[in-house]
């Protein structure tokens, strides 16, 4: 409970240090993907790098919203607070959409747009009636992509296909535990800094999966 | 033989090019690259557009050369596909 007190008490500086974690990982990622898809106009690259951008949108926007939230209460305030859920809600929806799409797209040629139209729709849909939708999409969208992404790995069996699944059955746990968080939370507060632990994992996993071969190949 | 995915199809091209002491005429290109007149068309003027390819003629002969983008690419194009690879992409 130590740690979990520390967390409490300096809460705006770990939140800080854990965006800048999560936009660290999420934007390099994002610069390879393009970097390839500028040279190759491969569009798997543009759909896994958009995906990471998204997330990294989202997770900028719920830093912000912290500090609004946090701010003495004012009706622009609020105002505001809704308009950053709805792009919050969205960006991660994009996320998880971009990433099944990025497996995806040469089987199911869907077009582009219909990802943002989903998206909004359950951004607006959460920001009304609950988080759920967005959790319960996302939780399908991850569950499939953990899927596909076994599949590939049967194909190879290389080690960085195995990793990118692992990462995948940990997004789905991740998504799973930040539903669960607000019930789980009540009883075992610093459940939180697990749910923070393995979206850090996810994308640590993914980071090093993108830029292990790069770093190798400037040694 | 098994269809070429249109990057190793652009690989191709390019390979032929560097390997001809980065100077290849267009119909010594177009029977390297195995490809119909009307496919080789269209990926010579995809790289061209691009940056990858340059066209030049000198005594009323037309030659194809890479730029330093269609060295880029040969150099990046192993770890390109390997991405591909192991993300399902």
């Amino acid at each position: 409970m130590g740690s979990f007190n520390l967390f409490l008490q300096d809460r705006l500086i770990f939140e800080l240090l854990y965006t800048a974690l999560i936009l660290f990982f999420t934007l390099s990622i994002y610069v390879k993907a393009s970097r390839f898809y500028s040279l190759s106009s491969h569009k798997g690259f543009r759909f896994f790098g958009n995906a990471f951008l998204s997330f990294a949108v989202a997770y900028a926007i719920r830093f912000a919203i912290g500090l609004v939230e946090g701010a003495p209460y004012a009706w622009i305030l609020s105002i505001l607070a809704v308009l950053m859920s709805i792009a919050f809600f969205y960006t991660i929806c994009l996320f998880g959409f971009y990433l099944v799409y990025s497996l995806v797209w040469k089987e199911q040629k869907t077009r582009e747009y219909i990802l943002h139209v989903a998206a909004l729709a359950i951004a607006i849909l959460s920001v009304l009636f609950g988080s759920e939708f967005m959790f319960v999409s996302q939780l399908a969208v991850l569950a499939y992509a953990s899927v596909v992404s076994y599949d590939n790995y049967l194909k190879d069996r290389r080690k960085i296909q195995q990793l990118y699944f692992i990462a995948m059955v940990l997004g789905f746990a991740g998504f799973l535990a930040n539903s669960l968080l607000p019930i789980i939370s009540e009883v075992y507060p610093p459940f939180v800094i697990y749910v923070y632990a393995i979206t850090v994992s996810i994308f640590l996993i993914i980071f090093y999966c993108v830029t292990g071969r790069w770093l190798k190949e400037n040694d | 033989m098994a269809k070429r995915e249109r990057l190793e199809v652009i690989c191709d091209i390019l390979r032929v090019i560097r390997d001809s002491n980065n100077r290849i005429k267009p119909t010594r290109l177009l029977y390297a690259s195995n490809l119909s007149p009307q496919m080789f068309k269209e990926y010579i003027e995809e790289l061209t557009a691009k940056g990858f390819v340059g066209q030049s003629e000198s005594q009323g002969r037309k030659t194809f050369s890479l730029s330093d983008k269609g060295f880029e690419f040969l150099k990046k194009y192993r770890e390109m596909m390997e991405f591909i690879r192991d993300f399902g992409l």
